[in-house]
């Protein structure tokens, strides 16, 4: 009996601790959620404090979290030079929560449905999406950047942040007129910063092909030039695939064109049919050819989906044709960017899409390859090149609606805005990570000269974009908000090498579609169709290009009736409330005509 | 009275003596409630969790039927047009749904296939080995891919497979087949995933049976023996029969998760040429709601996945209510 009372006495005890623990944990997890934001309004340094011209921007020191996206070649953010100096100069620390760029999009996401304001970004720097940006504003959940009554309850009324508390940005805006074109919304105001590229510095990705070997070809010997239409490029792979060009005794090894398939060859093949791209895109051909003869194009600036195109059907009949005569890689759908460097650095390619030809056949082989400009064909005398980014993107930075920091961000951000340290974003501090040359007569040079180089000071056993990385974010995510005549002086000759081969795209840079504004409703639509009407258009061109046997049998771009097959396919893409990419159509094609109507 | 006989007599009643009237089950509980209450105490924790963790949340599930905003809320967004069904409509008549039902249930329907008899021959074949040390290092290498992550196998998969280079695309020659990369032939992204799944799985999902084998009583096997039963026989008429309770219960659950076909491993394999046959539930609902403009559709993705849930617990039933038929085990 009384061992009996003692086991139940302990049950007991258990059971109850249980429910106390269970209880504890329950209290801490919602515990977290719990703090409330600290702001203490006057810590902030106004335009009337005296502290103001030291650049300082609050009394005591704050921490500010950013919520921004990291390469994994990156190290952390917060320890970027940039960033410490920064930290130096403004007293405000910058916690940096970065997410690795492969599940960025889903983690951002998430980010804003946090709904403690304690854990919540005081901003979001970098991919700021312009059509997120619009939704953001349509919800009121971001701030308007150049509001006259601009009032929250922490710091009360901090007026138009733009006209007090950024200078630098205001002067830059001032200069370009195409910044405020590019960040204004339909209700006038602005809500995202703008990273501006005054110069083109050649960072985009260009097409190479091997001039050693274009050299020992028939075709150079009796043009002595780079190939400059579609069909002459075809003369010279055909020559690479069938001759031993880099002289290992095995004719069979070359590869004419490799690529994979999120690189930008394709770009590159299609814009000599008239479209920089596969998707939504305007139409920016002069002339198209109409039984024979060359009319005006009578979609000129109009969007086009140019899956839907002849043009792109000429491309996937060139594509596929290429692809059984052995001109492209028979591996593109497996390959990657470490195996098409793998066959570079082999010395098998003739032509392929990088940034710099030493990043896929390194060193020692970079000076064989040269730069091959956009092309024509005999469809489309347009010459245009795919323009990534362009010279003002409006996607830098946004302040959620409940940051407190508001004003500090915006004088945060009109730092680097200031020329000043538009070399400091690029390579670090002056004197420190690199400096300028003496010129020539032997005088100190400081930048002044139009021909004043400087140079990097790359420590022993580190590359390049490994050091640069450690400096600021512009290396691997294209963090730079200012660069300009700047980076071209370097006095590396590979740096010298590509802003050369950048010139000849220069003029016929091509973005899809200008930055469009979207209504709630086009962008539903555009949601509903597009994504389907993506995966189409990729499974289908794949297999156009490779299915050589038609073992699916109804993937031959020369068949009328396959051909009808896969536009009919997209015709119906979508679901109940929106189909067919004539719909997807429409609804850019009504953004543009708004877009147009502003400008 | 003590708390032992207590246990029992609950038991008793739950196992379906006679409830009297409304009136009485009440008190019947509270005098339950009574007489245990050490025990209830014990499992209120695990109650409260799984109400707080599994139940609460379920709320959120109405986004599927609204147009959920983040900063309206949960409550503030609008209800969606056809009565709330918007999406589940839009998701229905998708012109990619035919193709994403059939891939999820044809991966999901030949992974039940392949994967329920393979660990049980595995187990059979492992109960038979008489060396011990030769036993536990059969179990022990046979379950060790299972704790491979995901990433690595399709790595694996992916050079083993590669059409320049890949092992086993050379094997494959030598028995005629002329290239088998997933990655470009759609019709192989099945059998590369279904082998690689077992081989990474087998030895773990054999692990149970195994367990339940060696519970079976060695007095079966001597009266077996003397009987003149030999090994074959006695695998067929005592192993089996033993294994076959456990493996009904397993297959009823695998069917629970019909549609629920592992998402990473499907996403990680899946390139431009096979999307054909690896677009599934999972992989859609992902791209749909990550990868879209503007801000992210969850309520497309809420309604995607209620849809999912509502199909497996349909297929959960069904094949419950056709083993109770069978008069075999089942889990209600």
């Amino acid at each position: 009996m009384q061992k009996r009372k003692i086991g139940r006495i302990l049950t007991l005890l258990l059971s109850l601790v249980m429910l106390f623990t269970s209880g504890i944990a329950m209290l801490m997890l919602s515990a977290c959620g719990r703090k409330s934001v600290d702001y203490d309004p006057d810590n902030f340094i106004d335009v009337d404090d005296p502290l103001y011209e030291t650049g300082q921007i609050v009394k005591e020191k704050i921490t500010i979290r950013m919520f921004t996206p990291k390469n994994s070649a990156q190290p952390k953010w917060e320890d970027m030079e940039l960033f410490k100096w920064m930290e130096e100069k403004t007293n405000i620390h910058v916690e940096f929560e970065s997410v690795l760029l492969e599940s960025y999009q889903e983690k951002r996401g998430l980010k804003w449905e946090e709904k403690d304001p304690s854990k919540m970004a005081d901003a979001f720097y970098l991919c700021n999406n312009p059509d997120e940006v619009t939704a953001l504003v349509a919800s009121n959940a971001i701030t308007r950047l150049n509001d006259p009554e601009g009032t929250d309850s922490y710091s009360g009324n901090y007026g138009n942040l733009i006209e007090n508390y950024m200078p630098n940005y205001k002067a830059l805006m001032d200069e370009h007129p195409g910044i405020a074109d590019e960040t204004t919304q339909l209700d006038g105001g602005i809500y995202s910063l703008c990273s501006v590229n005054t110069e083109n510095t050649g960072g985009f990705a260009k097409q190479y092909i091997n001039k050693t070997w274009l050299e020992k070809t028939d075709w150079y010997k009796q043009n002595q030039k780079v190939p400059e239409t579609i069909e002459e490029l075809e003369i010279v792979l055909t020559e690479f695939r069938d001759k031993d060009m880099n002289g290992n005794g095995d004719p069979y090894d070359e590869i004419p064109l490799s690529y994979y398939t999120s690189d930008q060859t394709r770009n590159f093949i299609m814009s000599a049919f008239g479209f920089v791209g596969t998707g939504i895109e305007m139409d920016t051909r002069e002339k198209i050819l109409q039984d024979g003869k060359w009319v005006d194009n009578p979609t000129y600036g109009q969007i086009v989906w140019v899956p839907a195109t002849d043009a792109y059907r000429e491309y996937t009949k060139l594509m596929r044709r290429w692809y059984e005569e052995g001109l492209i890689d028979e591996n593109i759908y497996a390959n990657d960017a470490g195996k098409l460097a793998a066959k570079g650095y082999a010395n098998q390619l003739g032509c392929f899409s990088t940034a710099g030809a030493w990043l896929v056949v390194g060193e020692d082989l970079d000076s064989d390859y040269t730069s091959i400009g956009p092309l024509t064909s005999s469809v489309n005398q347009t010459k245009m090149w795919y323009q990534f980014s362009g010279q003002y993107n409006a996607t830098l930075l946004i302040i959620p609606q409940t940051s407190p920091y508001k004003r500090e961000i915006a004088r945060w951000m009109d730092v680097l805005y200031d020329p000043a340290t538009i070399p400091m974003q690029y390579v670090g501090i002056e004197g420190e990570h690199w400096q300028w040359n003496d010129r020539e007569d032997g005088t100190p040079g400081d930048g002044t000269l139009e021909t004043d180089t400087w140079h990097f000071n790359i420590p022993e056993g580190m590359q390049r974009e490994q050091y640069r990385a450690q400096l600021s974010p512009s290396a691997y995510t294209d963090g730079a908000v200012l660069s300009s005549g700047f980076t071209n002086r370097e006095d590396d000759p590979k740096v010298q090498k590509v802003a050369e081969e950048s010139q000849i795209y220069i003029p016929y840079l091509k973005r899809y579609i200008p930055t469009l504004v979207y209504t709630g409703d086009q962008m539903e639509i555009i949601s509903s169709i597009e994504g389907s009407l993506n995966t189409i258009m990729s499974t289908s061109e794949a297999y156009f290009i490779t299915d050589v046997n038609n073992s699916k049998n109804e993937y031959d771009p020369e068949n009328d009736q396959h051909w009808q097959k896969f536009l009919d396919k997209m015709a119906n893409a979508g679901n109940i409330s929106a189909k067919g990419y004539a719909k997807l159509v429409e609804q850019y094609q009504a953004a543009l005509d708004t877009y147009n109507q502003r400008h | 009275m003590t708390g032992k006989e207590g246990v029992r007599e609950t038991m008793a009643e739950t196992a379906g003596s006679p409830v009297k009237g409304p009136k009485k089950k009440g008190a019947l509980l509270l005098n339950k409630v009574k007489k245990n209450t050490s025990l209830y105490i014990l499992l209120l924790p695990s109650v409260i969790i799984l109400f707080i963790f599994c139940y609460i949340p379920m709320y959120g599930v109405i986004i599927a039927f609204k147009d959920y905003n983040s900063f309206l809320g949960i409550g503030g967004s609008p209800w969606t047009d056809y009565y709330g069904f918007k999406h589940f409509i839009n998701f229905v008549t998708s012109s990619d749904f035919s193709l994403i039902i059939k891939n999820t249930l044809l991966i999901s329907f030949t992974s039940v296939l392949v994967n329920t008899p393979f660990p049980i021959i595995l187990a059979l074949m492992i109960n038979e080995v008489r060396l011990k040390w030769f036993r536990k290092s059969v179990q022990t290498i046979s379950y060790a891919p299972y704790f491979v992550s995901v990433v690595v196998i399709v790595g694996m998969c992916a050079a083993f497979t590669n059409p320049d280079n890949g092992v086993f695309t050379r094997f494959a020659e030598l028995l005629g087949f002329s290239d088998i990369s997933y990655q470009l032939h759609s019709e192989w992204f099945l059998p590369v995933y279904l082998i690689s799944g077992l081989w990474q799985g087998c030895g773990w999902w054999a692990i149970i049976y195994v367990g339940t084998l060696s519970n079976v009583d060695p007095e079966l096997h001597e009266a077996a023996v003397i009987d003149g039963a030999g090994r074959i026989k006695r695998i067929i008429h005592i192993n089996i029969p033993t294994i076959i309770p456990i493996a009904t219960i397993m297959l009823i659950m695998s069917i629970g998760n019909l549609l629920n076909v592992g998402f990473e491993k499907v996403y990680l394999m899946q390139t431009d040429l096979n999307v054909e046959s690896s677009e599934i539930i999972a992989t859609y609902l992902y791209k749909q709601t990550f990868f879209s403009k503007g801000m992210k559709p969850y309520s497309y993705g809420a309604a995607v996945g209620l849809f999912n849930t509502v199909i497996n617990l349909i297929f959960l039933f069904g094949a419950n209510f056709i083993s109770k038929k069978a008069g075999g085990e089942t889990l209600l």
